[in-house]
């Protein structure tokens, strides 16, 4: 077996470096879950991959190294700041590790700015684009496919469908904080669609940081959401461990950095390029996670402006028909 | 006289660094008046009214400004100098973020810098602070919430928050505080003992932790309230926290409570509370009536200057005394027929209010801007008549302006204006050492005081200034040295504000012996 020694260029906010024990969790081609305790992820990842609260970025780009190095079910422990998986040599030097981490609770997106409102509305045509371009690269999946290159995927229709209803109610349930009610919506999203991480639970998360992208110095609002992300802990274990990881972290305020970083561009509304660019950054991420976690920061940063829900239904509902007027038959 | 004004964008720096950098500039040559500050609409609003800006800048909180008001061709430099001090590293960035090349960007950096700190102190502008203060306390931190302009209602939410976490709230505009033996904003180097002090009020802990040590004694930890935490809607949570965390600290054998009177139903929980402590309490509501406040375990005192003493009396297993108001003899040379009137020019605030008390006790109406009683206020606070003493601490001078206790200008062109008025017998002053506080206060203040005697002199009259210097022997200023610097040039100093009032109260109350030793 080689020897895998690495080290780590940066370690998310939600990672204790010093001290943890835990087993393989699940081994991916670029990225590796340590299970910690029930329901607590760490990630390991390559330094190609961006940022996630609760990962670390490793000073290597080769594909697949987990693949040939891990199985499921080893023994990891981490002393004095080294990470090793018993039985190989496998290890992680998290020392000189920076710690990564965008604080979205330092942001105050006021869509009642114009800089601000300007630079939501250029997101939200760039979602929009995307979901139409990739509703047309729908029709053309087998050519696609057949050249090697699978077509980008956009909103989930299963979000945009079982959603229509729920989200804008989560949204008035928001801006008038009403804890019970908007939980209501919560577990209906959660795990709905496939994959690791349900569509659900992708705009959740989304969701979740618009909210603390947005709640500024309103105290209730502030108390509302830690109740509503608290609430939502408890029930995100009825989802899979990892996307149950990204929900806890969320109702922290803590998300992956594509998603972070185009709230921060929104926070700086300083440059529509640089939007456009971090927008697009993140709708590239995953099947339909990036998409539908975009939608849900875009959305989230409109709750408090308790726009009527019908105004945010019929563009759902606009996303939704587009999705099913270009599906393939 | 003209204006200049600098915006550094996203820059931050916190209120305390900046006025000390406002004290800085104002001193250079040509300078009249100058303000640094984070550009929050409050702040900007309040240059306004300030008269350092004409109108409101473009700029938001993010962004740090700097105004001046002077002689044209003086405000260049002195932004500039401005901008090269800011320039030098932040205090505040030393330490482990350098060490991982990062400065914390959050508290939530921060705490993974320093794994297990239990407390965060917010200094931004007010309308920022709440909100960084619940996400500490979400975090499990305490709170030392030194920022002002915290709204009520925040206040109790953040209260009733931390209570329901068994965390601490200390705050809004919690100006002092003692933590483990460290000096938390302005605070003295005190001798660490077995007193703990809970108080609302910033100068109180001052005095009393200061005599305290001065007294052989030592501090456990000194916890601040802020001001309105005995306000009824409040409830006295911090102070009732505090005194469940002092009553549970091994470290800590006896306990000081320091509040103005609180409503009544508040009083009534923190009797209870301290009496059911198990320790020994001495409580100084400033002006209550100490038989509503004894209980088993409780000892009332009048002053701060008694709770201090009482304090020590009990770490020393002695039963506190009864104290007697003391009066240092004094000897002073005559005083005009109508040099009647005392005029406290304080920097403290509860110092000014413990002096409204005591004078009021002695010399009947004693006018202020911060009244005992409300038909004492005065109409204008620029201008004392007969008995006055002033909080120049309080918002209303420190408009745009450092406080006193980091610039003495404001209090020391007082000082000039009262020496000028034929009928005034007794200038009041407080000086107050420690962090935050000025580096060398009596080289702001000696010249000052000097001049104002020979003003008095050429008129004809002997002014009396009286004062007392709340400090330490281990203070950065050199307690001595500051004691020494005053009394070089006539002030009669006492131990204490009460002893500084009563001396100051003597003089005036028996004109008849004025002139020779009272």
């Amino acid at each position: 077996m080689p020897i895998v020694r690495f080290q780590a260029l940066s370690i998310g906010v939600e990672v204790t470096p010093n001290s943890f024990n835990g087993t393989v969790h699940s081994v991916f081609r670029q990225a590796c879950n340590v299970s910690l305790e029930p329901g607590t992820l760490l990630t390991l990842l390559p330094c190609q991959k961006g940022n996630v609260p609760h990962g670390i970025r490793l000073d290597t780009s080769s594909h697949s190294i987990f693949l040939h190095a891990l199985r499921v079910g080893q023994p990891v422990a981490c002393r004095g700041g080294i990470l090793r998986i018993d039985g190989t040599d496998f290890s992680v030097d998290l020392r000189p590790a920076h710690p990564w981490h965008i604080d979205l609770k330092g942001f105050h997106i006021d869509l009642c700015r114009p800089t601000h409102a300007q630079s939501w509305a250029v997101a939200w045509s760039e979602l929009k684009l995307h979901h139409y371009k990739s509703g047309m690269s729908e029709n053309l999946g087998a050519f696609f496919l057949l050249e090697g290159r699978p077509a980008t995927p956009a909103v989930s229709k299963i979000l945009l469908q079982q959603g229509a209803y729920t989200i804008p109610s989560l949204l008035q349930t928001t801006c008038r904080l009403q804890l019970r009610e908007a939980m209501i919506s919560v577990k209906s999203l959660i795990g709905l669609g496939y994959g690791l991480t349900p569509s659900g639970d992708d705009f959740l998360v989304g969701y979740l940081a618009g909210l603390w992208c947005t709640v500024g110095v309103n105290l209730s609002r502030m108390q509302f959401l830690m109740a509503l992300g608290s609430e939502l802990s408890q029930v995100s274990q009825n989802t899979n461990e990892i996307s149950c990881t990204y929900l806890r972290s969320a109702s922290k305020g803590h998300v992956s950095e594509s998603i972070a970083k185009l709230a921060q561009r929104l926070n700086q509304a300083n440059n529509m390029n640089s939007i456009r660019a971090a927008t697009q950054a993140a709708l590239q991420v995953g099947h339909t996670s990036g998409s539908d976690g975009v939608l849900g920061l875009l959305l989230g940063c409109l709750a408090w402006q308790g726009l009527p829900p019908h105004l945010i239904f019929s563009d759902l509902l606009r996303l939704s028909v587009l999705c099913d007027s270009t599906a393939q038959p | 006289m003209a204006r200049a004004t600098k915006i550094i964008r996203n820059f931050y720096r916190d209120s305390v660094s900046l006025m000390q950098l406002s004290s800085t500039i104002t001193k250079l040559p040509g300078v009249e008046q100058a303000s640094a500050i984070m550009a929050s609409p409050n702040n900007v609003a309040l240059l306004v009214e300030a008269g350092l800006l004409a109108e409101p800048v473009e700029a938001d909180a993010n962004d740090l400004l700097i105004a001046l008001q002077g002689n044209a061709e003086a405000l260049e430099s002195a932004l500039a100098a401005a901008e090269s001090a800011l320039k030098q590293p932040s205090p505040s960035s030393t330490g482990n973020e350098q060490s991982r090349g990062m400065s914390p960007r959050s508290i939530e950096m921060g705490l993974g810098n320093f794994v297990g700190a239990n407390l965060v102190l917010i200094s931004t502008p007010g309308e920022y602070a709440a909100a960084e203060a619940f996400k500490a306390l979400s975090l499990g931190l305490n709170v030392m919430l030194f920022s002002d302009n915290v709204a009520l209602k925040d206040e109790i939410l953040l209260k009733r928050f931390a209570q329901e976490r068994d965390l601490i709230v200390m705050g809004p505009d919690c100006g002092t505080a003692i933590i483990n033996g460290i000096p938390l904003a302005f605070a003295n180097v005190v001798r660490r003992g077995v007193v703990g002090v809970v108080g609302a009020s910033g100068t109180g802990l001052q005095q009393v932790t200061c005599l305290v040590d001065r007294w052989g004694g030592g501090i456990s930890q000194a916890i601040g309230t802020g001001g309105h935490d005995l306000h009824r809607d409040v409830g006295g949570i911090s102070m009732l926290q505090g005194l469940k965390a002092l009553a549970a600290d091994p470290s800590t054998s006896v306990i000081v409570l320091i509040s103005k009177p609180p409503s009544p139903e508040v009083a009534g929980k923190v009797l209870e509370a301290a009496s059911g402590a198990g320790k020994a309490v001495v409580i100084n509501f400033l002006g209550a009536d100490p038989d509503r406040v004894r209980r088993e375990n409780i000892y009332p005192a009048a002053t701060l200057e008694d709770a201090a003493a009482a304090a020590v009396a009990l770490a020393n297993g002695r039963t506190p005394e009864a104290r007697r108001a003391r009066v240092t003899s004094l000897s002073i040379a005559p005083l005009a027929p109508q040099q009647r009137y005392i005029r406290g020019l304080y920097s403290g605030g509860t110092f000014c209010y413990e002096a409204s008390l005591l004078l009021k006790k002695e010399l009947g109406q004693i006018n202020s801007n911060t009244p005992v009683e409300p038909e004492d206020r005065l109409s204008d606070v620029w201008t004392s008549r007969k008995h006055t003493v002033i909080d120049l601490g309080d918002d209303l001078f420190t408009r745009g302006r450092p406080h006193p206790m980091i610039d003495h200008r404001l209090r020391n062109e007082r000082l000039i204006k009262e020496a000028n008025d034929p009928e005034v017998a007794v200038i009041l002053l407080d000086v107050v050492l420690g962090y935050g506080s000025h580096p060398d206060p009596a080289a702001e203040m000696v010249p000052v005081i000097q001049k104002a005697r020979d003003l008095a002199s050429k008129a004809g009259r002997h002014l009396a200034i009286m004062g007392f210097v709340c400090g330490t022997a281990a203070d950065p200023q050199n307690l001595s040295k500051q004691e020494t610097a005053f009394q070089e040039v006539g002030v009669t100093l006492a131990e204490s504000n009460a002893q500084a009032v009563r001396m100051a109260a003597s003089v005036v109350r028996k004109p008849d012996v004025v002139g020779g030793r009272l």
